[in-house]
């Protein structure tokens, strides 16, 4: 395919603009807890290897074998990791025949072949795509518009797994994007509206109605940032509403249909769109309106436009948003499920989302896929053959542990059995920048948070028994983030130091968003046969001791309610303790209290403790 | 992806390769040129390219705009790497020359010296 057919393919895709969105893919019913495209529920988090961090786009299918190889020599495949996942850099650089293709060179025999190599070690295959028109790399062969193909592709290849990004996506501004796309996830600016009908009229101003959710503004006597700010930086908490609407109260005499004109201005940038929705209530089924408005001349040229507006007698409240950022995301995603589903009957794909955040996952994920990224990558300096690539402990962006480590910790309430899984992207054990103890407390970090469990380096490099082994193979953590209670670790205090002096948060510390690493966390994670994990964390390069401690008592506060043996805490008079790292064992009487004194920088202690009767 | 550089001419070929390509691609390019055909090995530390304001842009290419950028092969504009702008042969042809000869690269602020001489 030449580039001006992509083009002309890519411009027919985008006349066609947006799917509409069906009503259980609605903003108002990310709560309900329902899935779609029979996605099922009840999956552990995933583990095995992925290529992206150890090699980038230089993976090849001698490579490939070699990690396949090595899962099974390490044992690794016996205690979990059994995905082995080719990430971006294997296909051709664009469709052959109208399929996907494997890369000639890198893969000479295909992915079929690819697969049964796998597929004989008892080890499951993976594949990578984007929901957009291209992969990350740049090759021409995102899923958008080919689901159905593409699906029967997957369907040949007998995959276990799909990681799907969300490069040169073409209703939002994601990476590779037009950066105009903006125009589809934001609603114009609003100075004004009047509803009127027979024998009624009101007029509103931007300060007559009420700004729902966040962010939403009154700038200039106007309403803006009306849709979903992006997640996929580390400026903002995942908690919380991720957008902002604006809402009129209008009490009108009698039912029927009247015409709100509004008066707005256009633009294709992050807070100012061109598409607008209008809701009356609230529900899957509210949205009256959900389309572009007719462009303005400039950002601050407004004009006016009237739309129908069927209301109720009586009081009524009209919603002006924006939620497409969310639902064009999701419906994408839905699209692709669909497909494999048809192709694929009864499959078991894990699909793993990968829009870094950018859509606020955590809302909706769950309705379609099985894990979600909360951020972008955990490193960009990812490896080739014969070098291991960098990983950072801390960053003022996102590639780092810690960056990844901070939004996943407050994020337990969105994940579960029953929805999926937070992803802070793949483990960077093995790559230079990490020491032995921040690979070990990154390890304990994932296995607490029910993190994707997806090793990122050349296998070739570890042996049985040598300290990367030892990390990635220790059977306790392993099984943590493998219990069958499938309940991420919660957050109860953590103390941030500064100068010698310490501030406890105890009230909400598993929903508020703290990025300083100067801090000690105490993580509580319930368990399948009554146990509980507790991990003390220090997230700082330095040495902490001011003390630190958790109560029985405040471990039933926490997740007593997720325990299955809470009576038996409520009653005990005596817990047992283990030590993870070193194996001590103590018995402790009641009242109980776990402390800890000291942490060397970045190290964690973490006991598994469990009432005596 | 390019992956013969000939023997008889590289700096050519490279100079080829790049010109009209985004400078994303190009510093991809370069990258895999310094590897492959001077053995280059590559600079630990590339905090100086983590400050440009679009380096994190694009996922696959932060590794190789780092190193073509900390060891004064291509340039920053503005605060800016520019990943999407369109390399011309003229600009071309002063790239390859940069990443054949160290003694041709530009000083970067923040490196004690100059990577590669």
């Amino acid at each position: 395919m030449t580039e001006e057919q992509m083009k002309q393919e890519i411009a027919e895709l985008v006349k066609k603009g947006p799917r509409p969105i069906p009503p259980e893919y609605r903003f108002d019913a990310f709560d309900n807890g329902e899935t779609v495209c029979g996605k099922k529920k009840g999956k552990l988090p995933p583990m095995g290897w992925n290529s992206w961090n150890a090699f980038g786009t230089n993976n090849n299918e001698a490579l490939t074998r070699e990690m396949a190889d090595a899962l099974v020599r390490l044992g690794l495949d016996k205690l979990g990791y059994r995905y082995v996942v080719l990430d971006d850099g294997c296909y051709e650089n664009s469709r052959v025949d109208g399929r996907l293709a494997a890369n000639a060179e890198r893969f000479p025999s295909g992915f079929p072949a690819m697969a049964s190599y796998i597929h004989e070690r008892g080890l499951k295959f993976g594949m990578y795509n984007d929901v957009g028109s291209n992969l990350c790399s740049g090759a021409y062969v995102g899923t958008c518009g080919h689901e159905d193909v593409d699906a029967k592709s997957y369907a040949e290849w007998d995959i276990d797994f799909l990681k799907v990004d969300n490069c040169y996506y073409l209703w939002d501004n994601a990476t590779f994007s037009d950066g105009k796309n903006a125009r589809y996830v934001y609603a114009p600016a609003i100075r004004s509206v009047r509803i009127a009908g027979e024998g009624f009229s009101q007029e509103f101003s931007a300060a007559d109605g009420a700004l729902l959710g966040e962010r939403a503004a009154i700038r200039n006597g106007c309403v803006t940032d009306l849709g979903t700010f992006d997640g996929t930086g580390p400026a903002a908490s995942p908690v919380g509403d991720r957008s902002g609407e604006f809402a009129l109260e209008v009490t009108v005499p009698s039912a029927g249909t009247y015409t709100m004109s509004l008066e707005y201005a256009t633009a294709k940038e992050e807070g100012q769109g061109s598409w607008l929705q209008v809701a009356v209530g609230f529900g899957p089924d509210a949205v009256v309106f959900d389309g572009f408005v007719p462009e303005t001349p400039g950002s601050t040229v407004f004009r006016r436009t009237d739309i129908a507006v069927p209301l109720a007698a009586g009081r009524n409240t009209v919603r002006l948003m924006n939620h497409r950022r969310q639902e064009n995301t999701l419906c994408s995603y839905a699209t692709l499920l669909s497909e494999i589903n048809k192709a694929m009957p009864g499959h078991d794909i894990f699909l793993s989302l990968c829009e870094w955040g950018k859509t606020q996952p955590q809302n909706w994920g769950y309705k379609v896929g099985d894990s979600w990224r909360i951020l972008n990558d955990i490193t960009f300096r990812v490896g080739r053959d014969g070098a291991p690539g960098y990983g950072a402990w801390k960053d003022d962006y996102t590639p780092s542990v810690t960056s990844q480590y901070n939004k996943a910790v407050i994020m337990d309430g969105f994940a579960g059995l029953d929805r999926g899984w937070n992803d802070p992207d793949m483990l960077m054990i093995g790559m230079n920048g990490l020491s032995e103890t921040q690979c070990c407390t990154h390890m304990t970090m994932w296995c607490m948070l029910n993190a994707p469990l997806m090793l990122g380096l050349d296998l070739r490099r570890v042996e049985a028994g040598d300290w990367i082994f030892n990390i990635i193979a220790d059977r306790d953590l392993i099984a943590l983030n493998q219990d069958p209670l499938g309940v991420q670790a919660k957050r109860v205090s953590s103390t941030i130091s500064h100068e010698g002096e310490s501030c406890c948060i105890k009230e909400n510390a598993d929903r508020t968003y703290l990025t300083d690493i100067n801090r000690v966390d105490i993580l509580v994670k319930p368990l399948a046969d009554g146990s509980a994990a507790v991990s003390f964390i220090n997230v700082s390069e330095k040495t902490m001791d001011s003390g630190y401690s958790v109560s029985v008592a405040e471990i039933l506060d926490a997740v007593g309610d997720r325990l299955p043996n809470r009576a038996e805490w409520e009653s005990a008079k005596r817990f047992f303790c283990r030590d993870i790292c070193t194996g001590a064992e103590r018995t402790q009487d009641m009242p109980a209290l776990l402390a800890v004194s000291e942490l060397a920088p970045c190290d964690n202690v973490t006991l598994l403790v469990k009432p005596v009767q | 992806m390019e992956t013969g550089w000939s023997s008889e001419d590289p700096v050519r070929d490279l100079t080829r390769a790049l010109t009209g390509t985004m400078r994303k691609t190009a510093a991809r390019l370069v990258h895999e040129w310094l590897l492959a055909v001077r053995g280059e090995v590559d600079v630990p530390d590339i905090a100086p390219a983590l400050s440009l304001a679009d380096i994190y842009e694009c996922h696959a290419c932060v590794e190789h705009i780092g190193q073509v950028y900390v060891k004064g092969i291509m340039e920053a504009r503005g605060g800016r790497f520019g990943v999407r702008e369109v390399i011309d042969v003229h600009e071309a042809a002063a790239i390859a020359a940069r990443a054949a000869d160290p003694a041709k690269r530009l000083f970067v602020p923040g490196m004690a010296q100059a990577p590669g001489k």
